[in-house]
């Protein structure tokens, strides 16, 4: 398949895709195909695959592979894609982008390891060095995925990224930062503003920071909203009277970010799209993800009719 | 991805319908919602009776069936 690395460049709303499973928890290939499909056609065509959203840390190379073939056989373009990888073995991961890149996909999500943390600046710099220098390719981008998280022990330190840079800058292209504080990603843009796409996943922080990239796991449930978020439009509430106060995108995100409130992010949204596609199979998680018990379910299910969401949203 | 020759399920008039992406393409901008969209029509209409059932059962539920 034809591959331009420039033709699609890292930019507006890439959703954080939320991955289908069945009940002996499997991925759901077919129900993953369709609600890819479902979103392209309501005018969102990048896609993170097993990213923070998509439980990347909870599947296999195998299971991963699977069902990147499976999307680009639907039609998927693989430029539209960034495929996460979590491993902390830098060989396994050259092992799994090679594969991957034999698919056609060109776009990697990586993740620092987790394992023997904290490790120093060096040596973090070794490994993704490492890695680079295994994956021998020309023709691929690297993603780093800051993770966040109470202590930031999992990131790479400005200095290791700046190195990385230096060192790749054809293959080094990129910062994903699950960070929720606005001043993490804030100071990333500073430093790196200019020569990396530097993406939010925070909702709530896109109209602070006004970035050219977001990855969206609200995406999954409200792809036009985030969509119109991202081009600054202003409104997006299909019927509209005199008199009627007009939710703008930012509202309707809020409302939704309320919503989710404290329960589990990935087993809420989950349960969102259940509710949505009435599906109910699309509530799985997969473990160790947290899971909403059935009191919690109740609870969020009730305010989520009331969230009153549509189609057109 | 290419839509030209898929199927959709729509909402229009508070009624379901399954319709090509061509006859959706025509109707007036507004007058319906995209709700999903299949690559088969078989797969389109498929849904579109699961859907119907369901909001059978629901309204069944409401009147205390």
């Amino acid at each position: 398949m034809p591959n331009d690395l420039n033709a699609t460049p890292f930019q507006g709303v890439w959703v954080d895709v939320l991955t289908p499973l069945q009940e002996d928890l499997k991925i759901d290939e077919t129900k993953l195909c369709a609600h890819l499909r479902n979103l392209s056609a309501k005018g969102l065509e990048h896609f993170v695959l097993f990213g923070q959203a998509g439980e990347g840390s909870s599947f296999s190379a195998d299971e991963k592979l699977s069902a990147a073939s499976h999307v680009i056989s639907i039609g998927v373009e693989t430029n539209h894609l960034l495929l996460g990888v979590q491993s902390s073995s830098f060989s396994e991961v050259a092992q799994f982008i090679h594969k991957a890149h034999a698919l056609g996909v060109r776009k990697f999500l990586v993740s620092a390891p987790q394992y023997g943390l904290p490790f120093s600046h060096i040596a973090l710099f070794d490994y993704f060095d490492q890695l680079i220098k295994q994956v021998n390719l020309q023709d691929w981008q690297l993603f780093i995925h800051q993770l966040g998280g109470n202590n930031h022990s999992a990131d790479l330190p400005e200095v290791s990224l700046a190195d990385l840079r230096k060192t790749h800058p054809h293959t080094f292209v990129g910062i994903v930062d699950q960070d929720i504080h606005v001043n993490h990603t804030v100071d990333l843009m500073r430093t790196f503003g200019t020569e990396l796409a530097i993406a939010s996943c925070h909702e709530p922080n896109l109209s602070i920071l006004k970035p050219t990239v977001c990855v969206s796991a609200l995406a999954n449930v409200i792809p036009k909203i985030m969509q119109h978020l991202m081009v600054k439009e202003t409104t997006t509430q299909a019927v509209q009277i005199a008199g009627m106060k007009v939710a703008k995108p930012d509202d309707r995100m809020m409302e939704l970010m309320t919503l989710l409130g404290n329960y589990p992010a990935i087993a809420a949204l989950k349960l969102m799209l259940s509710q949505h596609y009435r599906i109910e199979s699309w509530q799985y998680v997969r473990p160790p993800q947290p899971t909403m018990t059935q009191e919690l379910s109740v609870a969020l299910l009730g305010s989520f009719k009331t969230f009153n969401l549509q189609a057109n949203e | 991805m290419n839509f030209a020759n898929t199927w959709y399920l729509i909402e229009r008039n508070h009624h379901l319908e399954t319709i090509s992406h061509e006859a959706m393409s025509k109707l007036p901008e507004g007058s319906f919602v995209m709700l999903q969209n299949f690559e088969t029509h078989h797969e389109a209409q498929q849904e579109h009776k699961r859907l119907v059932k369901l909001a059978i059962e629901d309204m069944k539920q409401k009147l205390g069936g």
